[in-house]
């Protein structure tokens, strides 16, 4: 028996992931079998039974798939802890030269220990201050920005929202929920603002096209005008919801701010 | 299902469950375009109100989805369709923003 502890994070965290996709993938094959052999050309009564017994197999496997798929996310996140623990004791983790994922990460732990110590009211200051640099690179002014408990759905969690106001853009907002800004994921924060701050910059490109930057065709953003008249609602069909122009691109742009920020941060350390 | 049309089911999202009117007749051709085994789930449901624990894909049934999202029933048995299309995306999506649980 050894005191010593060590682990192999890349390799540790592929394994992870192929993991996952195993379990992915045999999900799928089981759809595929099950699409298939559903639509067999067999009737009868020991079909009917055949179809039961199937059912149930395919119900185990899923069982089991998502099983792989949480033993996946546990691996990943004492990955997650091991390479946070190498970077508080400065030896940088892994075996080899410091990779792009440990300088992220080493962004990542600095962000979260650093969100850890604010104050709440700290933290409101410093998601504005993110907001407003937003603001400032999409060349675009900013609006009342604002954090509020909002109102969770029955089975949900209401992140935030952009209000463009009525007319004029009266009482235009973009609002945060309280509820996330006093927990302790700083980066599902940093998505949420960008998210909202593109619907923004949605609105305001479809209300000032002059103002068009050169990497945004005109076709996007006539996209975007036609989606905002014809919003497609999360209840309605999420995937539908999830699809949709501006709540695709919101996405998309959500994600990349935070990377960028978290970037950043990372090459100033 | 199979006596109801495109124009009856429309009208059905629109009346029953508030669909905008421009909406409503994509959502009803997309319900009939489902799986067989999800549109048998769906007339199941219209006929008795209840979600069928039946079909099940990546552990998710109607029944479930139904205890887990806020999502409108008819919306159940396509976000369900969404799943058995695109486990692995369409399960990532709702992590993100349907379910808490």
């Amino acid at each position: 028996m050894t005191n010593i502890i060590h682990m192999e994070t890349d390799v540790v965290q592929a394994s992870a992931r192929q993991l996952e996709q195993t379990a992915v993938e045999t999900q799928q094959e089981i759809a595929t079998l099950a699409g298939a052999i559903r639509s067999l050309d067999w009737q009868g009564g020991a079909r009917d039974q055949f179809a039961i017994d199937f059912g149930n197999l395919e119900k185990r496997f899923n069982e089991l798939t998502e099983q792989g798929t949480i033993l996946s996310r546990r691996m990943r996140a004492e990955v997650d802890e091991w390479v946070a623990a190498a970077a508080s004791l400065g030896t940088g983790g892994g075996s080899g030269p410091a990779s792009q994922n440990q300088i992220v990460s080493d962004g990542k732990n600095k962000i979260r220990n650093e969100w850890k110590d604010m104050t709440f009211e700290e933290r409101k200051q410093w998601i504005e201050d993110y907001y407003k640099d937003l603001c400032k690179k999409l060349g675009m002014p900013e609006t009342d920005f604002k954090v509020e408990d909002l109102r969770d759905p029955d089975n949900g969690d209401y992140r935030g929202s952009y209000n463009n106001g009525g007319i004029f853009g009266w009482f235009r907002s973009l609002t945060i929920d309280s509820d996330n800004v006093k927990g302790d994921d700083p980066f599902e924060v940093m998505e949420t603002i960008g998210h909202e701050t593109r619907h923004q910059y949605q609105h305001y490109l479809v209300e000032h096209p002059d103002k068009r930057p050169a990497n945004i065709s005109e076709e996007t953003v006539k996209s975007w005008k036609d989606n905002i008249n014809n919003y497609k609602r999360a209840e309605n069909d999420y995937e539908a919801y999830r699809n949709q122009p501006i709540e695709a691109d919101a996405r998309q742009a959500g994600e990349q701010a935070a990377d960028e920020y978290i970037n950043n941060r990372a090459k100033a350390i | 299902m199979k006596s109801l049309t495109t124009e009856q089911l429309t009208s059905y999202l629109i009346n029953k469950w508030e669909y905008p009117r421009s909406q409503a007749p994509e959502t009803a051709l997309r319900l009939q375009a489902m799986a067989p085994e999800i549109l048998q789930g769906f007339a199941e449901w219209l006929d008795s109100g209840e979600f069928p624990d039946e079909p099940v894909y990546t552990s998710y049934s109607p029944r479930s989805l139904r205890k887990l999202t806020n999502l409108k029933p008819p919306a159940i048995f396509l976000m369900l369709d969404w799943i058995r299309r695109e486990p692995q995306e369409a399960t990532r999506a709702m992590r993100e923003e349907l379910l808490t649980k």
